[in-house]
Formats: C-alpha cells, structure tokens, sequence
C-alpha cells in the first residue's frame, strides 16, 4: 500500500511476500546504489509520512520494521529484525525475531546498523557507522561501536 | 485477459505451467550462477565442485587462488570482489557462503577455512597502507554485516565477527569479537547453546 | 553510591529494565544481549578505572549483578595492591 505523492529516484528492490505499507510523500533515493525492501513471509515494513530513504539502504524484515513519520535513513543502512544465524550451534536454525522501530524525527546516519530489538525514540540521531540493539532515548545523539550517547539535547 | 473467463481446461494448464515455471527458475538461475562463477574464476588455480555466483563481480587474479567446493556468492545491490595481486595467495575452504558486496584482497595471503559465513559489505585485506601481514580464518566462522578484518588478524574456528567491528587483534575460537576497535569476548557470556 | 547502586543505576538507564534481582542472568533473562555486554564492559573500565582482559570476558565475571559487582571490587583490590 502506498500513500500519496511518493517520490522514487534510481532503482528500488522490493522482495519477499510480506506486506510493505508506504506513507504520503516518502522520498525513496536509490541513485547511489538501489534501496532494497525486503519483506519476508509473515514480515512487514510500515514507513510513515514523509519518510526520506537514501540509496544502498537495506531494510530486512521477518517479523516488523516500522520507521516514524519525518525520518531519515541515510546511504547503505542497514535495517534489520532478525540477526539471520544464531551465534552458537547450527548456523542454519534462525532465531527469533525482535520488532525494530525507529520513531518520528529521526536521523539516522550512512552506514549505521541498526540490529533486532532496535528502538530509537522520537528525535534522537544516529551518527554515521553505529551500531545499535536497544533502546535509544528520545532527543540524544549516539554514535560509535559499542554505541554511546555523544550529545543530549538541552531541555527547552 | 480475466482468467476466469477462460475454459476450465486452458486454465488448469495455465497453472501446471505457472507451477513447473516457478518449480524451474531456482534451478534456472543455479545453472546460470555455475556457468557464471565458471566463466568469472577461469584465471584461478583450483576450483571445486559447485562454485556458483548469482551476481556480477570484480575478479583479478595475478598471483594463486583455490577455490574448495560448494562456494556460493550471492548477488545484489553491490558486486563482490575477489583480487589476489602478484604472488599472493588466496586460499577459500569448502561450503562458504558470502553475500553481496564483500571485498578480499590479497597482497601477500589470505586464508579462509570451511563453513565460513560472510554477510554483506565486509572488507578483508591484508595491507591497508602501513603493514602488510597475512590473514587467517578458521573453519566455521561467521563475519557480520560490515565488518572490516585488518592485516595480520587471525579469526578461531566457530568465532562470530559482530555487524561492524573492526578487528585490528587475533579473534580466540568461540569468541564473539565486536565494536571498534574489536573486543574478544567469550561466546558463552552472550549466547545459549541453542541460539542467539 | 555503592558499587552495586552505580552499576544497577547504568543497566536501568540504559538497557531500561529494573525488573531483575542481583543473581539474575543477564543473558537467561534476556537483559542485556551482546552489544549491551559491550557496552557494559566499556561503563564498567572508565567508571571504575579498571582494564579488562579479553579472558576475563567470561559468564563467571559478568552474567549477573552479583557477579559483576564482586568482579569490580576484586579488580580494584589487585590495582590497589600493585
């Protein structure tokens, strides 16, 4: 399902039975490298109003991604709910699914990975190249591997 | 045309056809990644049964390359690359996987065990502007989403590399390295045995 | 504040769980994955200004409060000591 006035540059993968739902004015940028949507069966990825997605982003989803209406996601991103393999034991098997969700008014920066159990809240900013698997507090700024938070916005 | 609207006949065909369609195009497509992976790695030394590629990718060999058995590299937004330079060795065990978008390099040696898992984006080069030393991987490894393996790093057998680190130090077998620089960590601390 | 209470205080604030006893497992309980480890271990060498060893990254140090409390303090005697 797709909203109105959706805008698409460059080339746009969309994979897999799992439902997609696309708000108004979502800027899809793949003029760098293709954006790649990945649905898996019983999967959903729910992009709200105003979205901005750039190119080599890549969005996997077995159970939920939803990204918040105004957010962005800049160059090869990478979106996951499923780390795929377990750590230990037969590669084979896949674990759980954790739901990801990135609130409204985030940024997030190229090349960040954002991993199953992600939470970034309302306003808060991703810095190029974190990684991330928890909770991230509304209006902070974090960045690095391990993740730290490297700024707060100052209330009011 | 309304499929409905057509003889019950015609559309029970159209069907087996759709079913045999869809029932032949994985094996199509595997046909294709083995003539492909075939034409791709002619330059190499050795390569096993199997080798299948589903994607373009940048291959230069001028030094030595054995490839094992049953390696495929999965295609997509971005080409993988395989370079071995003169007189360097690029050794791939058996039954390795390596999504799109990897890159290895060989200026002196690159070793990769069997089983080994590679996820997209990972760089592995053994020379990044100041030291040139050889790269060793050991069997069941698996490397994560953007990882980047720096020169003379050694990673033990069934160690996980996490969705990008930097490893800059040797990885112990059963070992989870992660961040930047890369910490070791015991694999037990992090996971059960059954999984994540 | 104790060793227990800053180290408490930094798993809530970050990982936002308070819903766990000292003796705990982290990982059986699903508290903090693997990442949250980093992180933890990275809290717990500039807070407390200890180094940890990559071997010393074991369930038998961290995978509970209790654990990691008695792993700090026992860092901090053998700095002291030295």
């Amino acid at each position: 399902m797709v909203g109105e006035a959706p805008t698409v540059l460059g080339r746009v993968w969309i994979h897999g039975p799992g439902e997609i739902r696309v708000g108004h004015r979502v800027v899809l940028d793949g003029r760098v490298a293709p954006i790649e949507l990945h649905a898996m069966r019983g999967g959903s990825i729910l992009l709200g109003d105003d979205v901005v997605i750039e190119g080599g982003a890549s969005l996997e989803a077995l159970q939920s991604i939803t990204i918040g209406a105004g957010a962005r996601l800049g160059t090869f991103c990478k979106v996951m709910d499923n780390q795929h393999h377990p750590l230990r034991g037969n590669r084979h098997e896949r674990p759980a699914s954790v739901p990801l969700v990135v609130e409204a008014g985030v940024t997030v920066g190229s090349r960040a990975i954002l991993l199953p159990g992600t939470h970034v809240q309302q306003g808060a900013t991703v810095a190029p190249g974190t990684v991330i698997s928890r909770r991230i507090p509304p209006a902070v700024t974090v960045g690095g591997s391990p993740p730290r938070v490297i700024r707060r916005e100052v209330a009011g | 045309m309304n499929a409905r609207l057509l003889p019950a006949p015609l559309t029970s065909v159209m069907a087996r056809v759709q079913d045999l369609r869809e029932s032949l195009t994985p094996r199509a497509e595997r046909a294709v990644a083995l003539a492909r992976a075939r034409w791709l790695f002619r330059s190499f030394q050795t390569v096993g049964q199997n080798v299948a590629a589903y994607g373009p990718m940048l291959v230069s060999n001028e030094g030595a390359v054995e490839l094992g058995d049953r390696l495929t590299f999965v295609g997509g937004m971005m080409p993988s690359s395989l370079v071995c330079h003169e007189g360097a060795r690029l050794v791939i065990g058996s039954d390795v996987q390596f999504n799109y978008g990897v890159s290895l390099e060989s200026w002196v040696s690159v070793r990769i065990g069997a089983r080994c898992m590679f996820a997209s984006f990972v760089r592995i080069a053994d020379r990044d502007g100041r030291t040139t030393a050889p790269i060793v991987i050991e069997d069941d490894v698996w490397v994560a989403h953007g990882a980047i393996l720096m020169p003379g790093v050694r990673v033990g057998a069934r160690s996980v590399v996490a969705a990008g680190s930097i490893v800059t130090h040797d990885v112990p077998p059963d070992t989870l390295a992660m961040g930047n620089p890369a910490r070791n960590m015991s694999l037990e601390l992090v996971s059960r045995e059954s999984g994540a | 504040m104790s060793t227990r209470e800053r180290i408490r205080g930094f798993i809530v604030d970050t990982f936002f769980v308070d819903d766990f006893s000292d003796d705990d497992s982290f990982l059986r309980k699903g508290l903090i994955d693997s990442t949250g480890m980093m992180e933890l271990v990275a809290f717990l060498e500039q807070d407390f200004g200890i180094k940890l060893e990559d071997r010393e990254l074991v369930p038998e140090n961290l995978d509970s409060l209790s654990r990691v409390v008695a792993f700090v303090e026992k860092k901090q005697q053998l700095s002291r000591a030295s």
